[in-house]
């Protein structure tokens, strides 16, 4: 599965600098798309990531580990910041305006819907996709995870996907 | 009784002890003919398949009565005739090509537009002529369907070539400069279907735009289900778990009264918010049930007990009819209540959970008073618009009742779709001696191979209305496995071993022409032919 995916996004790093899939080119990235304010479906997914670029060993620093919002207008970088570098210090967060956060989410072909929450009346849930994408080097998609798999079962077929030398 | 593939079939059996494998009856076989005649109709004759409804916007739209009739002939050939691939083979592929004739999918440059559905008024959008890319569920997830299925049951790999899917919208009147083309094959299709899926954050993927059905969306999640199985992967597992997860924000996949929920009008720039359609309605649970029981067996099968009897009007005479009629909102002045063949779908599901008194009680309502008709020895029921005759019987056949959900009733076994789900065909089905070839005018009551046994077993027919006729049988896959003896009603015609034939009657002809031992036999009556090989 391969052409329906263009992954290209331009939004601002959880340290407030612009970036674009192009910033990372000469790593694998690997992306996950969620909301801070998670309760479940996130804190799941990025603490399995993490099991898997634990297990990874050397090949995890040739692969740069992303997590997109898909609720931009509470996840500020700051908010990115405190977020990841508390639980998930290997991720780097992105964010942006409304519209570019729309764009990337669209080129990815993610869903993201609003809803209510019922265990925040103030405020919102925003279910979404829980798919994991590996970028190549050159920044095209290269293959995605959905969260049926295990650590070792994404571990094992990111050893596969990256065992060709990198450009 | 024991096989070795799909579930045992008690009902039809005939003959004494031992191995022996159920016998179709003449309306089992009747279906599968009147299936075949369609399936060779020319292009444009789409003669007992027209309905009342213009614009193929109904449930007796082509689109589905091809789309049934091929799940029907597919479970036939997977439960009751498994070594008959010469039954079914072309008359499946035949109905795939039928689904891509523009009759049957070009309504979508019109109902792509939307506007409104019932009470909802809806956006205008723009005509789209392709019509599996985006939205079209209840078109693209059967074709996805027809063509993996094809592949499971035969491992011919024809729709993997691409461009071997083509929808082509060549009007002679546009000139010749100008046309529409839209290219896939099974695997890009699939791909299509599945981001559609992922991209509508697993509720599934619109029928005509905005509406999501559940019913239509059981279609793609056993084409994924084909689709792994086939080329790997887990990607009917990821979407049934998160299609379960969707419609928990909506309460579920059943309502309150204990029915299936139908579906969702999803928000947009005239409707701030997504709308659930939770109305009881009989051919919501009727037709979901048939569907969803491939994968999740447990609800199916709860819904069942709790809401079958509210849909079936039972008579004293054990004939059983339906309740809860309806017909597509807007359609008044066109059609008559029943015209969705809820008989149909209840029958299916019917079927599905191996209910037989009530699959007897409404296929006998229907032989009593919805007028069986016999044709080039296909049986079937006519089309008929009124809902209920002088009497006050329930009449209404409309064409994807007569043509194809009770045949799918008849021929369906307990489970049988979700047997198919959890157990698709591989090369050790596929290898096994089988029927590859039969004259036009026989119809196959049996076609079992058991493996333990080492036995093919093969009973044949006159079609519907020929009294005697001959025919060439093609045996394949008969070779490499020793020495065999071949028997006509239980009499030995022929021995041999994987160089030699022999026959030992003197007068039947057979003989191995390449890698086929074909036969040539008079019918009249059932013929019982074996073949089986000594013990290795």
């Amino acid at each position: 599965m391969s052409t329906a995916v263009v992954p290209r996004y331009a939004l601002v790093d959880h340290h407030g600098r612009a970036v674009t899939e192009q910033d990372f080119a000469g790593r694998y990235q690997l992306v996950f798309f969620g909301f801070t304010h998670c309760r479940i479906v996130c804190p799941a997914v990025l603490g399995k990531l993490s099991t898997v670029l634990d297990d990874l060993g050397p090949l995890a620093e040739r692969i740069q580990p992303i997590y997109v919002s898909v609720d931009p207008e509470r996840d500020t970088p700051e908010v990115m910041c405190a977020f990841l570098e508390e639980s998930y210090p290997r991720f780097l967060g992105l964010t942006g305006s409304p519209e570019a956060a729309e764009a990337a989410r669209s080129a990815f072909r993610v869903y993201a819907g609003r809803g209510a929450d019922p265990e925040d009346p103030e405020g919102y849930a925003v279910p979404h996709t829980a798919l994991t994408y590996l970028l190549d080097p050159g920044a095209a998609y290269l293959a995605h995870f959905p969260d049926v798999l295990t650590a070792d079962e994404i571990a094992a077929r990111i050893r596969e996907l990256c065992s060709t030398p990198a450009p | 009784m024991t096989s070795t593939i799909g579930h045992p079939v008690a009902a039809g059996a005939r003959g004494g002890t031992g191995l022996q494998a159920p016998e179709l009856s003449d309306e089992q076989v009747g279906h599968i003919r009147h299936v075949d005649n369609l399936s060779r109709l020319p292009k444009g004759d789409w003669r007992n398949m027209a309905g009342p409804l213009p614009f193929q916007e109904d449930f007796s739209s082509y689109r589905y009565q091809l789309g049934y009739m091929s799940l029907a002939m597919a479970l036939a050939h997977y439960h009751r005739l498994p070594a008959a691939p010469a039954v079914f083979q072309g008359q499946l592929d035949r109905l795939i090509q039928k689904m891509l004739d523009p009759a049957a999918w070009s309504y979508w440059r019109d109902t792509s537009t939307q506007g409104g559905y019932g009470p909802f008024v809806l956006p205008r959008l723009p005509s789209r002529t392709d019509p599996v890319a985006v939205d079209n569920i209840m078109y693209s997830a059967y074709l996805q369907v027809m063509t993996l299925m094809y592949t499971m049951l035969f491992d011919d790999r024809k729709y993997e070539q691409p461009g071997s899917l083509a929808f082509d919208m060549r009007p002679v009147l546009w000139g010749k400069d100008r046309h529409e083309r839209f290219e896939y094959d099974q695997r890009s299709l699939n791909e299509r279907i599945y981001w559609n899926m992922v991209e509508n954050g697993y509720l599934g993927v619109a029928c005509e735009p905005f509406c999501v059905f559940q019913i239509c969306n059981q279609v793609p999640i056993l084409g994924f289900r084909l689709h792994d199985h086939l080329y790997g992967g887990e990607t009917a597992e990821e979407v049934t778990r998160g299609y379960v997860a969707a419609w928990e924000r909506f309460g579920g996949n059943v309502n309150a009264n204990g029915h299936f929920n139908s579906y969702v009008v999803q928000r947009n720039e005239l409707q701030p918010k997504d709308i659930l359609l939770d109305q009881d309605l009989a051919w919501t649970d009727g037709w979901l049930g048939m569907l969803m029981n491939m994968w999740r067996p447990e609800l199916v099968r709860e819904t069942y007990q709790t809401s079958i009897e509210k849909w079936l009007d039972r008579g004293d005479d054990g004939l059983i009819s339906v309740r809860n009629l309806s017909r597509m909102p807007g359609s008044d002045e066109l059609v008559e209540v029943g015209n969705l063949g809820e008989i149909g779908w209840l029958a299916a599901w019917a079927s599905e959970m191996g209910d037989r008194e009530v699959v007897d009680g409404l296929l006998g309502h229907a032989d009593r008073y919805m007028n069986p008709q016999w044709e080039n020895g296909g049986l079937h029921y006519p089309r008929r618009d009124d809902t209920y005759d002088e009497a006050g019987h329930f009449v209404a056949v409309p064409p994807i009742v007569g043509n194809a959900t009770f045949s799918y009733a008849r021929l369906n076994v307990a489970d049988g779709l979700h047997t198919v789900f959890d157990r698709p065909w591989t090369d050790r089905e596929r290898s096994r001696p089988a029927l590859t070839g039969i004259g036009d005018s026989v119809d196959v009551r049996r076609a079992w191979y058991h493996e333990e046994a080492r036995r093919l077993q093969l009973t044949v027919s006159p079609m519907h209305g020929v009294s005697d006729t001959s025919t060439e049988l093609a045996l394949s896959r008969v070779w490499g496995r020793g020495p065999w003896t071949l028997t006509v009603d239980g009499a030995v015609v022929a021995e041999g071993d994987d160089t030699t034939v022999v026959t030992t009657d003197g007068t039947t002809q057979l003989g191995r022409v390449d890698d086929e031992l074909r036969l040539t036999l008079h019918v009249h009556g059932h013929r019982d032919i074996e073949m089986s090989w000594r013990a290795a």
